[in-house]
């Protein structure tokens, strides 16, 4: 039996990162060092992408890469390290909410580093400036208009929309990651399309 | 492989993913030539997709956040503390206060206004529920007088009921059609028990729409309720009030006196002394023969309840 779940490690994570995931499992610090460069902009993107909320990023983050600490002794290698990272990513930014709609008048975080701005930056893929004013304008106010649509949408929908047109993931990861089948997250996927596209004024 | 534009639609999703078998993938772009509305609508989704796909991204992080957690790991920081912050837990905890109070306030007031109206509410329940405790309130209790002399009279000796709980039953009992309006009229209305009973849809004149529309209603009492009273009957009239008078059922709260046990040499104390050698005939006690009441007959009856408690009266 520990021959079949070797196998399975082997064909889920490159040698390198399962030698990391062990190193990481005894405890070193310095190999969970490393493992926080390979993966930082991963969960970056994910909380950013799936909060929506730039001031929030860095702590959610932090909160995210310590709970990966914890518990990466149960990590046991049947699904690539990024789903199972996506997983807890999302599963933190999915409680955040929900704490920050309850508690969020009585209770506040102190915040986790002094100093101005953000320690990360984001680029938008949106289309340069053109030479045409009103054809910028008009971009970003459907680009803008699309997000804001996103954001209202159900996390149910919006999770899966972003995980598929923003992040590109396949059908296979993202049923992964949210335990459901493909069937599944096809139909959400089309779903969710459905809901922008009825209300984005194209 | 011919598409229609219902089917062309559905297909959409999955042409903007890619996975369209090479079958449909060629109808798909047939129809697209031949259908500008669906050609429309597909480079909609798409636009919709790119847009999506443009949606920022982190390019980089710095080198700082690394640190700071690692340097967190070090230390053994895994928690960072909740900050309570503290005018907005005041300010929270004095409007559950102050509405709280209100609460109390207004349940109180709304009492007050209860027992200064002398309004007894009670919910009918469909049949077999029976009525609900209700508040209580009328001050005094006011004596009934006998005023005929001749003949036997029949008395109700209701000793576990109070006139309230009376008035609440019968009106359950009608609502659910087991007595007759004109009952109710010569029992409650006539003899002053009930002063009247708040519904919306109430017509001016009659009680027919209580019937079988189980509802809250507002029973108005009089500020005084006596603990008897004195109705003529007929006899089927009087049978119906005396089973009713047998199958009560106490609801919590509701006050049930001691029985006396010989009701009979009670009850000669009550009626005037010029009543002494009348005959009085205990409808409940073991005198009573149900087969000497005739139907169509009219009997003086006198209708005993229960003595409020001392402290309410």
């Amino acid at each position: 039996m520990p021959l079949v779940i070797a196998q399975k490690v082997d064909s889920f994570n490159p040698p390198e990162v399962q030698a990391l995931i062990a190193r990481c499992q005894a405890g070193d610090i310095d190999a969970f060092e490393e493992l926080v460069a390979r993966y930082q902009k991963y969960v970056f993107n994910i909380v950013y992408q799936h909060l929506g909320d730039p001031g929030e990023v860095e702590d959610a983050a932090q909160e995210i890469f310590l709970r990966i600490f914890k518990s990466i002794r149960r990590f046991r290698g049947t699904s690539s390290l990024e789903t199972w990272i996506y997983r807890i990513a999302l599963n933190y930014v999915r409680s955040f909410c929900r704490r920050r709609k309850l508690l969020g008048r009585l209770f506040v975080q102190p915040p986790a580093r002094t100093g101005e701005g953000h320690s990360f930056d984001v680029v938008s893929s949106l289309a340069a400036d053109t030479l045409d004013p009103a054809a910028t304008a008009e971009h970003r106010r459907l680009a803008e208009e699309i997000v804001e649509v996103v954001n209202q949408l159900s996390p149910l929908y919006r999770e899966v929309l972003i995980m598929r047109e923003i992040q590109e993931l396949g059908y296979e990861e993202i049923a992964e990651i949210l335990g459901v089948s493909i069937g599944t997250v096809k139909s959400r996927i089309k779903r969710a399309r459905d809901l922008v596209r009825q209300k984005v004024n194209l | 492989m011919k598409m229609d534009c219902q089917q062309f639609r559905k297909l959409i999703s999955d042409a903007l993913d890619g996975t369209l078998t090479p079958e449909q993938s060629e109808a798909f772009a047939r129809h697209r030539n031949e259908c500008r509305s669906c050609d429309r609508e597909f480079l909609k989704q798409r636009r919709i997709k790119l847009y999506l796909q443009s949606f920022p991204t982190v390019r980089e992080v710095d080198e700082a956040f690394r640190r700071e957690l690692v340097a967190r790991l070090r230390r053994g920081e895994m928690r960072r503390p909740h900050v309570l912050r503290l005018p907005a837990v005041a300010g929270t905890l004095a409007v559950i206060c102050l509405l709280l109070i209100g609460i109390l306030f207004g349940i109180k007031t709304y009492h007050q206004y209860l027992f200064r109206e002398g309004i007894f509410i009670a919910r009918f329940e469909p049949p077999g529920a029976g009525a609900e405790p209700y508040e209580q309130s009328g001050q005094g209790v006011q004596v009934g007088v006998l005023t005929r002399t001749d003949g036997p009279i029949y008395v109700l000796n209701l000793l576990q009921l109070r006139p309230e709980e009376f008035v609440i039953r019968l009106l359950a009992k009608y609502q659910t059609g087991e007595v007759r309006e004109e009952l109710v009229r010569r029992v409650l209305v006539d003899t002053g028990l009930l002063e009247g009973v708040r519904l919306h849809w109430l017509e001016q004149d009659s009680f027919q729409q209580f019937i079988g529309r189980p509802q809250r209603a507002e029973i108005i009492f009089p500020q005084a309720l006596p603990d008897r009273l004195v109705v003529m009957m007929s006899g089927d009239e009087l049978l119906s009030l005396r089973r009713f008078g047998l199958d009560v059922v106490y609801a919590f709260g509701i006050y049930v006196p001691q029985l006396k046990a010989n009701v009979s040499d009670e009850l000669r104390q009550l009626v005037p002394r010029t009543l002494q050698n009348a005959e009085l005939i205990d409808l409940l006690g073991s005198s009573f023969q149900e087969k000497e009441i005739a139907p169509d007959a009219s009997f003086i009856t006198l209708i005993r309840f229960a003595k409020l408690p001392p402290s309410q009266r």
